[in-house]
């Protein structure tokens, strides 16, 4: 029989056979997703106050040390002079809030990538050889999810100083892993028990190479969508806790600590609240768009 | 009264999708008696499931149409029928059971409370009359211990256990017609045979009409009587099963039949049919199985047979179903 | 189920111990109470004394570990500053905590189920993507941040209630720091609920449920919200202990005499007792509502009670 009459009986569906692994599929729906675009621009301009704030703001402007800030400029409204206004120092809003980024955005990027680390490798570690093992670690993150995080990290800062950005960084990092942990451990074991990982055991693979090429691959598909999505939330994580001021300390800035300060001037200038708080609700808002665009495009089941 | 059951005349089901219209069912037509099993044999995508859910009016619709064809219930017209009356009917007086009894049932609630709901539903049995009536028909599907397994879930039972749950579930209420949706084909094959024969025996009790859905034709030989072959949507074959199976009208159903394995016969390789099911949404022209039919012709590629009957009972769509027939060596 | 509920019982007390020995670790191994205090406590050598003996700075670990212990089972959770106990403070303060958690609650069940189921049964149109858009929104913004604009909007620019304090009692003062305190949780039920709902509907046994003639109402509630509220309700017994969280900035903005609000101003004020201490309750709490959940969710789903 002709070719063209086995085509006709060999296709199913609509395509041609072409070959489609799961991550082509994500990336074809990503790229025609509007939410994924938006998100994407949002971080693009993120990424661009925080890895070249001095192309957009003045430094100087930002601090009274420098002579930036002079007390006579207190509390202006918007104006061609401040773009966005002065804060209670007579320091540039706009300034403040480029800068104030960097170590809000580091803290959440730290963060996510040391909860992803650590999480991942140890939920691996104790769905892959279950047993003892398992019942060990299952136990410490038990007992990490034990404490509610706020409360956890208020305890931990109220305890301890450490410069800069790395308290906080700590706290969320200490805190978030094993939610991470236990999401990797769960899609683990699911992995551990298909046929593909018996067929690499028979072909002679040994436990790390299994662990490594065969469910990692799996696991790690929602871990990277919790990672964005916990990303933007431990942004806002250390806003909090710089506004509660356990967090970033003075003379360092965030937007949390700008928050915290506006809280005394907010009537007089709403806009010493809004424009931080205003980036803060963007930037976090951005990553967790992007997170369920991500997680849309892996699994596109649920939301059709 | 008349002995026939079920009729099923030219039903037409079409599914409406983004990429276009689908004939799941294309005109279907078959009869179920009294105390008579029909088999639907057919690959997946043959349209089997979708005829039977459609009988059911169980199919979701949106996207799911049912375009054309009568379905008649002891002679009562079931397709328009208002979905308030319809429920009346499902369950008490046609009913179904699926393939995996794990995910068809709720498998929150107690599987005494769950047959107990036909009861209930059906019926208006009280509670506890509901409850008696469940224990009598746990016993009659031989679940041991009826009266303490009422209040069991439906993981805490064994496979074989679970199909006949559901299928005292279905026949709680002693429906005319009884179909079965792949019934055995998540079952040991000791299992499929002790379920079989449940089946039959039930089926002997209250001479309802049983509909076996499969795609495994050794399940079914001992069972039924009459046969019907589904291919993309279509009728291919239908008549007695003994005759069909020795003397088969179809190079479709003669490749089914050939591609299972005989203990008593030693070969190369296990002859298969080459290629595959059509997609829905491309149908190939003239005769639906052409592409892959090795006996095809100029006459198959450039238009659609219609049913022959090559015996009085015994149908097949082929150009060349004489042929066929009169070919066909005993198997 | 008995034997369930004896068993996560003894789970629990290793989890116990070993929540209460990270919090330790965390006080007196990573950190140092001594480390944070303020230039004036600093210059106050009775109130060195005073950490020193309430934390056990001068045993070694072992000792301060079972003094530690030892605290916690008596209800010891040290003093203010002033000299008021702290674990007096928490029992007069929580009444309205709990009166602002619960309320939360409220909100999250009213507003997040029904809002969630309505979506599911809407998938694909306006009313669902407009509400999983909200939703998103909702759980990206900081609580305090919805704080201040919501206080700010509706108790100052539209006067609709007071800004600030419990004077108008409940509901009315309680409403808006509520509904700011479950704004993300009520979020996230919202997504739960749909999802579960979908899945759900996908569900084998639904088809069952229609090909047996049941009523649609029935088949809802019985099979469709049934078992699609399992995870929602779990996820809501934990939030009793979580809320215990929020209310630290919620009850403090909003000025609520709860235990958060102790907690914010001593947090503010450097009162490092007080802040460990009301801490290790909240901890305990959380510990307590995860069994209890445990056990409800055995209760739900009788598919796990035999693990």
């Amino acid at each position: 029989m002709s070719d063209v009459q086995l085509d006709v009986a060999t296709s199913i569906g609509d395509d041609p056979v072409a070959s489609r692994t799961l991550l082509s599929d994500a990336w074809y729906d990503l790229k025609r997703s509007k939410v994924f675009w938006f998100s994407a621009a949002l971080l693009v301009f993120v990424a661009l106050i925080v890895l070249f704030p001095g192309l957009i703001a003045d430094k100087a402007k930002t601090s009274s040390l420098t002579g930036g800030c002079n007390l006579t400029n207190a509390l202006l409204g918007p104006s061609s002079q401040f773009v966005l206004g002065t804060d209670q120092q007579g320091c540039d809003v706009w300034a403040l809030s480029v800068y104030g980024a960097r170590p809000s955005v580091a803290v959440g990027v730290i963060a996510a990538v040391g909860t992803t680390v650590i999480g991942a490798s140890l939920g691996l570690i104790a769905g892959f050889y279950g047993g003892k093992t398992d019942s060990i670690l299952s136990r410490i993150f038990d007992i990490f999810l034990g404490v509610p995080y706020i409360i956890g990290a208020i305890v931990l800062l109220s305890v301890i100083t450490l410069p800069g950005i790395w308290g906080v960084t700590l706290a969320i990092t200490l805190l978030s892993w094993p939610v991470a942990a236990r999401m990797v451990r769960a899609k683990t074991i699911e992995a551990r028990g298909q046929d593909y990982v018996l067929a690499a055991r028979a072909l002679g693979a040994d436990n790390r190479r299994i662990m490594l090429r065969h469910i990692l691959p799996n696991a790690i598909g929602p871990s990277i969508v919790v990672a964005v999505i916990s990303l933007g939330l431990f942004i806002g994580a250390e806003a909090t806790l710089s506004y509660l001021g356990l967090g970033i300390r003075p003379p360092d800035f965030s937007w949390g600590t700008m928050i915290s300060d506006a809280q005394n001037t907010f009537f007089a200038a709403p806009w010493t609240l809004f424009v931080p708080a205003g980036l803060l609700t963007i930037t976090v808002l951005a990553f967790v768009l992007l997170g369920e665009a991500v997680s849309d495009a892996l699994d596109p089941k649920l939301r059709k | 009264m008349s002995d026939t059951l079920l009729a099923v005349d030219e039903l037409k089901v079409e599914f409406h999708t983004r990429d276009g219209s689908a004939r799941a069912v294309d005109g279907v037509s078959f009869t179920v008696e009294r105390g008579e099993t029909l088999a639907i044999l057919g690959e997946s995508g043959s349209g089997k499931s979708v005829t039977a859910q459609a009988i059911m009016g169980i199919l979701d619709t949106p996207p799911a149409e049912i375009t054309g064809g009568s379905v008649k219930l002891r002679g009562r017209e079931l397709i328009g029928l208002e979905e308030s009356e319809y429920r009346k009917v499902r369950g008490k007086q046609i009913a179904m059971i699926f393939q995996d009894a794990l995910s068809a049932l709720n498998p929150v609630i107690s599987v005494g409370e769950q047959i107990s709901e036909m009861f209930r539903i059906h019926e208006g049995l009280s509670k506890s009359d509901a409850k008696t009536a469940t224990i009598d028909v746990l016993k009659r599907v031989k679940i041991p211990g009826a009266d303490v397994r009422y209040g069991n879930y439906p993981h805490e039972f064994s496979g074989g256990m679970r199909q006949r749950i559901m299928i005292a579930m279905m026949i709680a209420l002693k429906p005319a017609v009884l179909i079965a949706d792949e019934p055995t084909t998540a079952l040991d094959v000791t299992v499929q045979a002790q379920i079989m024969d449940l089946l039959s025996a039930l089926k002997e009790e209250t001479q309802m009409g049983l509909i076996l859905i499969t795609h495994d034709l050794g399940v079914v030989a001992d069972v039924a009587q009459k046969v019907m072959v589904m291919y993309s949507g279509r009728t291919f074959e239908q008549g007695p099963i003994n005759e069909i199976y020795t003397h088969t009208a179809n190079p479709y159903t003669r490749g089914l039949l050939e591609s299972i394995p005989k203990l008593d016969e030693r070969i190369g390789r296990l002859p298969a049919i080459k290629g595959l099911p059509p997609s829905l949404f491309n149908r190939p022209k003239g005769c639906l199985f052409n592409p892959r039919c090795p006996q095809a012709t100029d006459q198959c590629r450039d238009g659609e047979p219609d049913l022959v009957f090559v015996q009085p009972d015994h149908g097949s769509r082929c150009w060349f179903a004489q042929e066929v027939f009169a070919s066909d060596i005993k198997h | 189920m008995g034997r369930y509920v004896i068993r996560r019982l003894l789970q629990m007390i290793p989890v116990f111990f070993g929540t209460t020995f990270l919090l330790f670790l965390l006080l007196s191994v990573i950190g140092n109470p001594l480390s944070a205090l303020s230039p004036a406590q600093r210059q106050n050598p009775a109130y060195i004394a005073y950490l020193t003996q309430q934390f056990n700075l001068d045993d070694p670990i072992i000792v301060r570990y079972l003094k530690y212990i030892g605290d916690i089972f008596t209800g010891n959770f040290g003093t203010t500053y002033s000299g008021q106990s702290v674990s007096g403070i928490v029992l007069e303060r929580f009444p309205v905590t709990a009166t602002l958690a619960v309320t939360a609650i409220i909100f999250e069940i009213l507003i997040g189920i029904t809002v969630g189921v309505m979506a599911a049964r809407r998938r694909g149109k306006w009313f669902d993507t407009a509400s999983l858009a909200v939703a998103l929104v909702l759980i990206a913004i900081p609580l305090f941040v919805l704080a201040f604009v919501l206080q700010w909007l509706f108790g100052i620019k539209l006067g609709w209630v007071a800004p600030s304090g419990i004077s108008d009692g409940w509901p009315t003062s309680y409403l808006l720091p509520a509904f700011v305190l479950a704004s993300g949780s009520l979020a996230y039920v919202l997504r739960l609920t749909r999802q579960s709902l979908l899945e759900t509907m996908n569900s084998d046994f639904m088809r069952t449920a229609k090909a047996k003639g049941l009523p649609p109402r029935l088949i809802l509630r019985k099979y469709g919200l049934r078992n699609s509220l399992i995870p929602v309700v779990t996820f809501l017994g934990i939030e009793l202990g979580t809320l215990m969280g929020g209310a630290v900035i919620t009850e403090g903005i909003f000025n609520i005499p709860g235990i958060g609000q102790e907690l914010f101003s001593s947090i503010r004020q450097q009162e490092t007792v007080v802040v460990v201490g009301i801490g290790t309750i909240l901890v305990i709490v959380y510990l307590l509502s995860s069994l209890l959940v445990d056990v409800l969710y055995a209760v739900l789903d009788p598919r796990i009670r035999y693990e």
